[in-house]
């Protein structure tokens, strides 16, 4: 809990310099967008991957990302938060990805997917951090982007709404509903 | 093993991100601040389009008033004999009248020099 808090405390503490950031790449700094995508491709790219579990895909996509937040840093709200809306711009490159797969193969998107585990758990324990990634994984896909989404930024229900475009009590229900699953099944695994 | 909602909280906070593959960085940059400048500005590029699409509405329009002048004077020879008559002085006042330059500097071309 406590560690939550204090990593939302430095994502607060980071939004700050982040405005100041996209004010100098508006100056015409490109040390300053350099910074930002060192800051922020980590996390965008854990958030393609977890949606997307595809690792080349889930590169393109935080590059596409960062092109497109580049080109469009005029829209972007001084005092907003920039990893909101970056983080933004990268779910809503996912569920392009997503609808693009899912017209070739028949994929479900986030919106559409089955609430239940999926397939049959079988979580490989090869060590804490990795039966945790196993598992989240599993979840069918709107419970790994909202876990996912959690896990980037500590306990901001109001963020993953902004993100995810879904009204809070929703972010809140999917996101219990993550841990629910996340718990059963890690109790599952050896 | 019994998990409450805290260990779930602690174990995702612990959880360490997925690395970003190597490349990413330098590609980004390379798409974003570091792409070259286009030759030429938006505005510059609408702007020219529009230009030569205008020249391109105008000479769709009047092509065939064009094609009509040029066959009507083609097919007038009266016309044609004057044209022809201007021509056949203007050459001739050109080659021979007393200043004669292109006589001059064929002349001159071949090494007589006049005083």
């Amino acid at each position: 809990m406590a560690a939550l808090a204090q990593r939302a405390d430095a994502a607060l503490s980071a939004e700050l310099e982040d405005g100041a950031l996209v004010s100098a790449v508006l100056r015409g700094d490109s040390e300053a967008f350099a910074t930002l995508v060192r800051r922020y491709e980590r996390p965008v790219y854990h958030l393609a991957f977890r949606t997307l579990r595809d690792a080349e895909e889930a590169r393109d996509v935080a590059q596409e990302a960062f092109f497109k937040a580049y080109r469009s840093l005029r829209t972007f709200r001084i005092g907003a938060k920039f990893s909101t809306w970056m983080y933004s711009i990268a779910y809503h490159a996912c569920c392009d990805r997503l609808s693009r797969r899912k017209r070739f193969s028949g994929e479900e998107l986030p919106e559409s997917a089955d609430p239940s585990p999926g397939p049959e758990p079988t979580v490989i324990a090869l060590d804490e951090a990795q039966r945790l990634r196993d598992a989240i994984e599993l979840l069918p896909e709107k419970y790994r982007v909202a876990i996912t989404l959690y896990h980037l930024q500590g306990r901001q229900y109001e963020e993953i709404a902004a993100v995810l475009g879904l009204p809070l009590g929703t972010v809140k229900t999917h996101l219990f509903r993550a841990k629910e699953h996340l718990r059963r099944l890690l109790e599952r695994s050896p | 093993m019994k998990l409450d909602d805290d260990a779930i909280d602690r174990a995702l906070a612990a959880l360490p991100l997925e690395e970003a593959p190597p490349g990413l960085h330098a590609a980004i940059l390379a798409g974003t601040v570091y792409r070259p400048a286009p030759l030429f500005s938006l505005a510059e590029v609408v702007t020219a389009a529009s230009v030569i699409a205008a020249l391109v509405w105008v000479a769709v329009l009047m092509a065939p008033q064009i094609a009509d002048t040029v066959a009507a004077t083609l097919s007038n020879l009266k016309l044609l004999a004057w044209a022809g008559t201007g021509i056949a002085i203007a050459t001739w006042l050109e080659l021979f009248t007393i200043s004669q330059p292109a006589y001059a500097a064929s002349r001159r071309a071949k090494g007589h020099f006049e005083p």
